[in-house]
C-alpha cells in the first residue's frame, strides 16, 4: 500500500507521553528582584512518546514506521492521546451527531481569542483541551491549547482563549478548518533523540519517538 | 540611531516582548526572509518565513566598535531553501538585518529596528550528515563602517588633518606615535604600538 504523509502515529499506546510547547525564553533578574526578558522566535509544540513493554513484533513494526519517515525528511501527525477529545465529552463522545469539526472559526487581532461556530449547544471547552486546525488536504496541521475555557451558546458559538496563537500562516492554508477530534500538529522526527529499539532478554522492547512541530507554508 | 517606540520600551521593561528578525539581501532577486512562519509585511515589503529562530541572535555589538563583522548563521534551515539563497553571486551585495518586536503572543508586529547594514563578504553552506546533522547557511557580512574596499585598520594621520585644515598640524605627532620605540627597564625595545597595546 502506498504511504501518505504525514503519517499517523503507530496505533500502539505509548506508555509515557510528553506533549508541550517549546519556547525560547531569555530572562534576567537584577538585584532588586526585577525580572526582565524577551522571548525569541515562534513557540513550537514538542512531543515525546515512549513505547514500553513492546512485543518483538510491535517493536519491529514501530522501527519500520520510524524508518518510513526517512529521518526528518517526512512528516507525521503528533497528537496527545489524553486530549483527543474535549475533557467534557471524553467518555461520552460528541452529542447529536457532531463530527468534531467547527463550521467556521475566527480569531481576534492577537490571534489568541478564538471563536468557534457550529458546535453543539452547551459543549464545554475547558482549559487544557486542544483545538486543531487542518487544511483541506488534511496534510497541514496545527493545534492550540485552550487556556481559558468557554461553553458553546444555544447557537453553537464558543469563545475561548488559546495558546500558542493561531498563526497567520495557519489561517492562510487552503480550506483551513478548526476541529476538536484528535487535534495534532505536523511533526518531524528529532532523530538524535529517537534512539533505536532496545530489546531485552524477556522479549520486551522499548522505543522512544521525539518530534518537533513544523508549520507548513 | 534607534528610535524604539515607548510602547515597546514599556513592554521590554515588563519582559513581554517576542523578538524575531528579518534580513534582506539586495541582489538581482532581492531576498527577504524572516525568522517566523508565513509571509510578513515589514516596512511595506513582503518577507518569507523560514522558521529559523536562531536568526534572532545574529548580532553582537559593542559600544565604540565601529566595524564589527557579523556572521549570520541559519542552521536548521530547510535545505530546499538554501539553493535559492545562493544561486547567484552575493559578494558585495547590500544586507539589512532588522529586529522585529512583537507583542507577547508573537502575532502583532509593534516595531521594526534596523540592526545592521552592510555587505556580504562570504556565503558558506555546510551540510553535516548524521544524527546530529544540520544544514547551515553562513553569511559573513561586513559592516558599512568598514569603508569601501578597505580591509585593514588605518590611523588618522597628520596628512588627513591637513586636508581638513592646511595649517592644522595637531595630528602630526599622533600619526607617528605608534612607531616611536620605547626602551623600558632593560626590556627589549618595542614600538609603542606594541608595548602599549
Amino acid at each position: 500500500m502506498t504511504i501518505t504523509y504525514p503519517r499517523d502515529l503507530p496505533s500502539f499506546l505509548a506508555s509515557r507521553i510528553k506533549f508541550d510547547i517549546s519556547r525560547n525564553d531569555l530572562t534576567a533578574r537584577d538585584g532588586t528582584g526585577r525580572r526582565s526578558g524577551v522571548s525569541l522566535g515562534t513557540p513550537l509544540w514538542r512531543a515525546e512518546y515512549d513505547f514500553e513493554a513492546l512485543t518483538d513484533q510491535q517493536a519491529i513494526a514501530i522501527s519500520a514506521w520510524v524508518n518510513s519517515l526517512k529521518g526528518a525528511a517526512q512528516t507525521f501527525i503528533a497528537s496527545d492521546p489524553r486530549r483527543w477529545f474535549p475533557a467534557s465529552v471524553r467518555l461520552t463522545g460528541f452529542p447529536g451527531g457532531f463530527t468534531g469539526t467547527a463550521s467556521s472559526y475566527s480569531v481576534d487581532g492577537t490571534k489568541t481569542v478564538l471563536t468557534l461556530n457550529g458546535l453543539p449547544a452547551g459543549l464545554v471547552l475547558a482549559a487544557g483541551d486542544l483545538v486543531g486546525f487542518l487544511d483541506s488536504t488534511f496534510a497541514k496541521r496545527h493545534c492550540v491549547e485552550v487556556i481559558e475555557g468557554g461553553t458553546a451558546s444555544g447557537g453553537g458559538v464558543a469563545v475561548v482563549t488559546v495558546n500558542p496563537a493561531v498563526w497567520a500562516a495557519v489561517s492562510a492554508w487552503s480550506g483551513v478548518a478548526a476541529h476538536l477530534n484528535k487535534p495534532g500538529f505536523t511533526a518531524r522526527l528529532v532523530t538524535s533523540e529517537s534512539p533505536p529499539v532496545e530489546s531485552s532478554p524477556e522479549g520486551r522492547a522499548t522505543r522512544r519517538i521525539s518530534c518537533i512541530q513544523t508549520i507548513p507554508a | 540611531m534607534r528610535d524604539i517606540s515607548s510602547t515597546v520600551i514599556d513592554l521590554l521593561d515588563e519582559g513581554r516582548v517576542v523578538l524575531h528578525a528579518a534580513y534582506k539581501v539586495e541582489a538581482a532577486t532581492t531576498q527577504r526572509v524572516w525568522s517566523g512562519y508565513g509571509n510578513l509585511t515589514v516596512l511595506g515589503e513582503t518577507y518569507t518565513g523560514i522558521g529559523a529562530t536562531n536568526l534572532v541572535c545574529a548580532i553582537t555589538s559593542e559600544v565604540g566598535q565601529a566595524a564589527n563583522p557579523v556572521t549570520l548563521s541559519l542552521s536548521g534551515v530547510d535545505p530546499q531553501w538554501i539553493p535559492s539563497a545562493i544561486e547567484e553571486d552575493l559578494r558585495g551585495k547590500i544586507v539589512s538585518i532588522y529586529t522585529l518586536y512583537f507583542d507577547e503572543d508573537g502575532t502583532s508586529l509593534l516595531d521594526t529596528e534596523l540592526e545592521f547594514h552592510g555587505t556580504v563578504d562570504q556565503v558558506i553552506t555546510a551540510f553535516v550528515p548524521g544524527e546530529e546533522g544540520s544544514a547551515d547557511l553562513n553569511f559573513n557580512l561586513e559592516s558599512e563602517a568598514r569603508g569601501s574596499q578597505r580591509s585593514g585598520g588605518r590611523l588618522a594621520a597628520g596628512q588627513d588633518q591637513r586636508l581638513i585644515g592646511s595649517t592644522d598640524g595637531s595630528m602630526d605627532a599622533i600619526s607617528v606615535a605608534p612607531d616611536i620605540v620605547l626602551y623600558w627597564d632593560g626590556a627589549e625595545p618595542k614600538r609603542a604600538a606594541v608595548a602599549l597595546k
